[in-house]
């Protein structure tokens, strides 16, 4: 079994990263090269740049941040936002990325994740999916940066994507996103039942007791947070600590990533 | 000279990046004839079994392939580029492999999450120059969801619900199931270490 990843997201826009991140020793906190690296230095597992600028390709930025990011970082990173089709996917790998993420265009035409999965492999297939929760205690598939609703039951749709070629899901709750709440515990454990790949669990981290819970709860693959750690609330080297005194099985830090080579 | 093999695979600026770090005596080329002259060759993984297997037979690579292997010169194969040094696949249908090491590769199979995604620690089982310097507790980053049995040749193996070789090693012939050049510093001491052994004779201080 693999161990636990801590995911940090940065939020792309014309290749910079925005939402200010709060590191001290920044020289530029737009760079999505230096960001990347210092997560990596933390101890992140890997990397999910969001391209936010909704438009129909990857734009020229993105793809030059992104063949940028994959000189320089010795992690994987997966890029999504705005991506269409099979040749945006071919695109963003060509450049350098390690999977790519899907939303709003896999709900649109699922036969885009066959096509992928087909020409790529579903390991570098992510679908992400935005769901709310109904008063019925369902759940709803929101697309179009969770403006949009599908009337999608996510559980379904969650395994009607992966029977379609995702080879892991990202999962966001909308109604936890931002709030520092927790993770949705419910509805991650509902689509961790109903599929067999690996699922990103995101939307509500608040604090290092969150991850144990959705790790030990809904057994995810991995956690993301985007804010908590821009803002330096949550260093990912103290979290991975204290997951690992709580015997979550996470990939170590200390002499591994010092600089041994 | 290392040559990086070029048959129309994926992004290769992340591999050519990490191995800048330990040498500058690398070309990236398709043409048969420069991959004969290199004194080492790696080659990249990227996409299904059948068609990689595909890609260099059209350009005419896998001869070249064979021949630097069987002249006892360094190769290294990575991701599905150390599957086909096995004896076939069963990816989309029965694919033939090199043959270089026994055994088949299958999908993941039972209860296993499927694809194997993420940091899976390593475990050595022999000594080889590829895998000297590596600690008792060194981890790498697999995406993949079919397997290379573990074998003779195995260097290390890791565990998803099963066993399977996650770097595999015998004299000249070198392997691993993940990107080196994605898996920090565990990634970068593979790649150190094959550099070393192309400048400072083949690797192969093996044991069985």
């Amino acid at each position: 079994m693999p161990s636990r990843r801590i995911i940090p997201c940065l939020d792309l826009k014309g290749g910079r990263v925005v939402k200010g991140i709060r590191f001290a020793n920044l020289r530029d906190a737009g760079d999505p090269v230096e960001l990347a690296k210092q997560y990596e230095a933390q101890g992140a597992d890997e990397v999910v740049f969001l391209d936010i600028a909704a438009t129909l390709e990857p734009r020229k930025a993105t793809l030059d941040a992104v063949q940028r990011v994959a000189a320089e970082l010795t992690i994987p990173f997966t890029v999504g936002g705005g991506v269409d089709s099979v040749e945006d996917i071919h695109r963003l790998l060509h450049a350098g990325c390690d999977k790519v993420s899907l939303n709003s265009a896999a709900v649109r035409n699922p036969n885009v994740l066959v096509d992928a999965a087909r020409r790529f492999g579903s390991q570098c297939v992510v679908v992400a999916i935005d769901a709310r929760r109904l008063p019925d205690a369902h759940f709803e598939v929101m697309t179009g940066g969770a403006t949009v609703a599908t009337g999608l039951d996510a559980v379904r749709w969650a395994r009607t994507a992966v029977d379609c070629g995702a080879g892991e899901l990202l999962i966001t709750s909308i109604d936890r996103d931002g709030t520092k709440s927790g993770f949705d515990l419910p509805l991650l454990r509902e689509i961790r039942d109903a599929v067999n790949v690996p699922i990103i669990a995101s939307g509500g981290a608040g604090s290092a007791e969150d991850f144990a819970q959705v790790f030990v709860d809904c057994d995810v693959d991995a956690a993301l947070a985007a804010s908590l750690f821009h803002y330096g609330e949550l260093s990912i080297g103290d979290l991975k600590t204290f997951l690992s005194r709580r015997g979550i099985d996470v990939r170590p830090l200390g002499p591994l990533i010092a600089g041994r080579v | 000279m290392i040559a990086v093999i070029d048959y129309g695979a994926g992004n290769v600026g992340s591999l050519l990046a990490a191995l800048a770090k330990h040498t500058s005596e690398v070309i990236f080329t398709g043409d048969p004839h420069a991959l004969r002259a290199a004194d080492a060759a790696i080659l990249p993984g990227d996409g299904a079994f059948g068609a990689t297997m595909d890609a260099l037979r059209t350009r005419e690579l896998l001869p070249a392939i064979s021949e630097i292997i069987t002249d006892g010169k360094p190769f290294l194969g990575i991701c599905v580029g150390m599957q086909i040094l096995f004896e076939g696949s069963d990816e989309f249908g029965a694919t033939r492999g090199l043959g270089i090491f026994a055994g088949e590769v299958t999908r993941f199979k039972g209860t296993s999450r499927v694809p194997h995604i993420g940091w899976t620690k390593l475990e050595i089982l022999r000594d080889h120059g590829f895998v000297s310097g590596l600690s008792a507790s060194e981890y790498a980053y697999f995406m993949h969801s079919h397997r290379a049995p573990v074998v003779r040749a195995t260097a290390a193996r890791a565990d998803n619900e099963g066993a399977f070789s996650a770097v595999v090693a015998e004299r000249n012939v070198m392997g691993t199931q993940f990107h080196p050049e994605k898996s920090q510093a565990t990634g970068a001491r593979l790649l150190a270490n094959f550099v070393k052994g192309t400048t400072h004779g083949t690797p192969s201080h093996c044991s069985a």
